[in-house]
């Protein structure tokens, strides 16, 4: 299970890589650019970001899609296998290239990018998420772009109450808490949403089975954001008063 | 042995089993019948493990250990595999996940399937014979088998029941056959169970059966019959009735017909479309 699984993963960051493709066309470029100074290494470092970008959502998004299109899901529950098991063996090779692509990134492009870490954790475990609900990569994507959008807010809703509450951090690991404590709150409700759903699912259509789902997303996001509502206001004039 | 014990189960708003209840012995050779969205492969969905039920219990011999999914054979009515894995990538997943030391690929080579051909470039007839393989290979003490070996040609599906039957020969291995070919199987089949709105309509003996039900030629109904099904000629007709005592046959006016598995089942599922 874990050996297809891995394959699987790395046929998934294969189709990814395809971004780098653009990276030729980025050189007549950058040629073309030439005269306005825009070096080789911010386009290699543009396609780098957008590859690990693309690999976390759509390594994420694609994760039921082999049992979704094979119909696959029946010979999958009538293996021998816990729920667990199979999760963990989806999940597992899918991580661990995100977490090498993210260590690569320290080496090419710098240790920022390591530091903004959680953003990948989050659209990758956004995607896994949504994957059960949704069997569009397309819609997923669209999916992952609000629960981002959420986390970004999040983010800075939390970095102005931690302001508020006068706790200061030196400001990298200030930054890496905010980050993890953001990915929690939003990703505790969609993997508990998730798992509360495929632990349970059978062959029958995914649509009758989706009750739990929703009824754990739909009220938490729904209180993620009144949550962000609630003091974005004053967020919006703290960054306006030029505090932070 | 399959223990079945107020057994619920419903597809969104449609009930399809509610308290449903069934045992079936160790080493039992079982068809289960019935017409179409009764619930039949429903029920071996559910002996799989591949549906849960709504409420109710079902238990598995002992010593078949902690997951009996591991001894369980299951080839549904679709075939579900992966289908864009080749067979040698497909026997590896099998092999890893039920710890398999070696896999006998003699039936695979026979069937004409090569190793590094897709699971979607097979026949249905090869898939089965496929699917059939990667079971044998667990030493299943339960085989769940749905009507799928209709659609597969004449060759395969008798490769398919000879399988089947050298399985048999070798130990006890409970079997549970949906609408199969009644033909092909007859000489296998020890109990009949027939499905009616989600409860047992019937449940017999094969041989039980046979002797309950018959086939009347005559010109008069036989009133005092349950008559399952009838076809009407113009001078006379043919009833199918259940059950048949012996002692009624002196009351009987016309001629008194034997039937084979194939009519049994198609008189009880006619009675149902009557």
């Amino acid at each position: 299970m874990l050996k297809k699984e891995c394959l699987e993963a790395i046929k998934k960051l294969l189709e990814s890589l395809i971004i780098l493709i653009v990276i030729p066309l980025a050189i007549v470029w950058d040629k073309l650019v030439a005269h306005n100074g825009w070096p080789y290494a911010d386009i290699f470092k543009g396609g780098f970001i957008a590859t690990l970008v693309i690999y976390a959502v759509y390594a994420g998004a694609t994760i039921l899609l082999p049992e979704k299109r094979d119909r696959a899901f029946e010979y999958l529950f009538s293996l021998p296998l816990t729920r667990s098991r199979i999760i963990m063996a989806k999940v597992l090779p899918r991580f661990v290239i995100l977490a090498i692509l993210l260590l690569l990134s320290a080496v090419f492009i710098g240790p920022e990018l390591l530091a903004a870490g959680m953003i990948f954790i989050v659209l990758f475990f956004g995607a896994v998420s949504l994957s059960i609900a949704v069997n569009s990569v397309i819609l997923n994507l669209i999916g992952v772009a609000f629960l981002f959008s959420a986390f970004l807010q999040c983010f800075n809703v939390l970095s102005y109450l931690l302001w508020k509450l006068g706790l200061k951090f030196p400001s990298e690991l200030g930054s890496i808490f905010v980050q993890l404590c953001s990915a929690l709150l939003l990703l505790i409700p969609l993997w508990l949403a998730f798992w509360s759903t495929f632990k349970k699912l059978d062959v029958k259509p995914i649509r009758l089975q989706m009750r739990t789902y929703y009824s754990i997303l739909l009220p938490s996001l729904a209180g993620l954001v009144a949550f962000i509502l609630l003091f974005y206001k004053k967020y919006m004039s703290w960054i306006m008063a030029g505090r932070r | 042995m399959i223990e079945i014990e107020g057994l619920s189960f419903s597809y969104g708003k449609t009930k399809i089993f509610r308290d449903f209840n069934l045992r079936i012995p160790k080493g039992q050779v079982c068809l289960i019948t019935g017409i179409n969205g009764v619930g039949k492969s429903t029920l071996l969905r559910l002996m799989a493990g591949v549906l849960r039920p709504a409420k109710g219990e079902i238990r598995f011999d002992p010593n078949m250990g902690a997951d009996p999914r591991r001894k369980i054979g299951f080839i549904s009515d679709v075939l579900s595999l992966y289908e864009s894995l080749t067979i040698a990538r497909a026997i590896d997943l099998h092999k890893s996940v039920y710890a398999l030391p070696s896999f006998d690929d003699s039936l695979i080579r026979h069937a004409k399937i090569g190793r590094d051909q897709k699971i979607k470039e097979l026949s249905t007839g090869q898939r089965t014979i496929f699917h059939l393989s990667l079971i044998l290979s667990i030493e299943p003490e339960i085989l769940l088998i749905d009507e799928i070996i209709h659609s597969i040609d004449a060759y395969l599906r008798k490769v398919f029941l000879e399988q089947i039957v050298q399985l048999l020969l070798k130990r006890p291995v409970t079997v549970v056959m949906v609408n199969v070919n009644f033909h092909d199987i007859e000489h296998l089949v020890e109990r009949v169970i027939l499905l009616k709105s989600g409860k047992i309509a019937v449940d017999e003996n094969i041989e039980e059966l046979k002797a309950k039900v018959k086939k009347i030629i005559s010109g008069s109904r036989p009133e005092f019959l349950n008559i399952l099904s009838q076809i009407d000629y113009s001078d006379h007709s043919e009833f199918y009735v259940y059950p048949y005592t012996d002692d009624l046959k002196e009351k009987i006016e016309g001629e008194i017909v034997d039937l084979n598995l194939t009519e049994i089942v198609s008189a009880f599922i006619g009675g149902e479309y009557a």
